[in-house]
């Protein structure tokens, strides 16, 4: 679904933009941001074409690939405290085990952003994550319907300045109905791949098990400290 | 060459389902100019009342004569009046009415859905206005042209968070008409 909705306003300043997951919020206000020349472009190139048709939706913009690294499975099985495993971290900096490029649950993230643009000129910028499912482009068309819908009746809002940030509740919640609440981080099946042998059989076990019990992992921000800095890390 | 339309002019509001999202805005538009106006929303406030007001003492003869209802013989009926005839007339809603009190001088008409609210998001900085109010002023009005003296308030609000929205109506007094002396 959508992890990042923003409505532009005719002269290209935002009135509205949200994404999920937030930390990287700016990632996704660049995305909007080179989404616009696009839209500028095609506005342009479909010139009378689209004032004929009366179509509205853009269609694809662009799609980008961004990696994303998730929290490495030894770390947090450390986090969680298991003592053995805290050991064996700390033993595997020394081995030169960890130092391996492998090791890192690194996996591709495909993003596509989709664009909108009323006969105002008011354009909708829709930043989609398709890879795990691929939106067909009827969805994204309805989406933006609503969208669309839910922009007139802000606007209809006698306490709303046109040209104003949005700041309605009831756009906010269709928005935040249209998008993911929380993605699973799916690092703990694939680091196991990307683990060794040897530490397939120790870690694969427990984080099943882990995985069993629902746990989490816990995200970037847990994995401060002297071992983790010795981790190999990817810069995004 | 003939002159003149040529069609018949149809009639302003057709349907009012139609007009009412012009209506809904042009209430919308009216409050917020008050709210620019005046610099607290208890000012606000009273002045939509008294606007309603003004609209109740006019609109209770048109209401008289287009719907044909006959003098209430006591405040239920009164009630029931105002509900199913008079709002269902001007603005397409039946509220239903709940909560009389024992001795049948109070009762809450409950509006499903307010025509006036439509779009509304009372912004943080309006938190004590009341947007309808207007509808209180014109109860009042109307009920006063025909000898009663009412009381009318919002006591729940969609606007709000509440539910409902519901108009607290309680009797006040008859007015007796005060004929000038020496006139039968």
């Amino acid at each position: 679904m959508a992890v990042c909705v923003a409505v532009i306003a005719k002269e290209n300043y935002p009135l509205y933009i949200r994404s999920v997951p937030t930390e990287n919020e700016l990632k996704f206000h660049y995305m909007v941001h080179t989404s616009l020349d696009v839209v500028d472009e095609k506005i342009s190139a479909m010139g009378k074409a689209l004032v004929d048709q009366r179509e509205l939706y853009l269609g694809l913009l662009y799609p980008t690939e961004d990696y994303k690294v998730y929290p490495h499975t030894w770390q947090w099985l450390r986090v969680w405290g298991f003592p053995a495993v805290a050991g064996l971290c700390t033993v595997m900096p020394c081995l030169g085990l960890s130092q391996s490029p492998r090791i890192k649950s690194v996996f591709p993230n495909q993003l596509c952003s989709y664009g909108y643009v009323t006969n105002s000129k008011v354009k909708f910028v829709m930043v989609v994550d398709s890879s795990n499912t691929a939106l067909r482009d009827n969805e994204i068309r309805s989406m933006f319907r609503k969208l669309h819908n839910s922009y007139t009746d802000v606007m209809c809002n006698p306490f709303y300045n046109p040209g104003d940030r949005i700041q309605s509740r009831a756009f906010d919640g269709m928005v935040t109905s249209m998008m993911i609440q929380a993605r699973q981080p799916r690092g703990s099946c694939v680091s196991w791949l990307s683990l060794g042998i040897a530490e397939k059989v120790w870690v694969g076990a427990l984080a099943t098990h882990m995985g069993c019990l629902g746990l989490k992992s816990t995200g970037k921000e847990g994995l401060k400290g002297p071992l983790s800095s010795q981790w190999p890390r990817r810069r995004d | 060459m003939q002159l003149g339309p040529a069609h018949p002019i149809p009639a302003l509001c057709p349907d009012l389902q139609k007009s009412s999202e012009l209506f809904t805005l042009t209430y919308g538009a009216l409050v917020t100019q008050l709210c620019k106006d005046y610099e607290n929303d208890e000012d606000v406030n009273k002045q939509l009342d008294k606007m309603g007001y003004n609209i109740g003492v006019r609109l209770i003869e048109d209401f008289l004569a287009r719907s044909n209802v006959g003098r209430c013989h006591d405040f239920r009926e009164t009630a029931d009046v105002i509900a199913k005839v008079a709002f269902k007339m001007y603005l397409g809603i039946t509220p239903s009415i709940t909560n009389w009190s024992p001795a049948g001088d109070e009762f809450s008409l409950i509006l499903e859905n307010n025509p006036l609210v439509d779009f509304v998001e009372l912004p943080d900085n309006h938190s004590s206005l009341i947007y309808s109010n207007l509808l209180c002023g014109v109860l009042r009005g109307a009920l006063e042209m025909v000898q009663m003296a009412v009381e009318a308030k919002f006591v729940q609000d969609t606007l709000k968070g509440d539910g409902v929205t519901e108009i607290r109506m309680r009797f006040i007094r008859r007015i007796e008409d005060n004929l000038p002396a020496g006139e039968e």
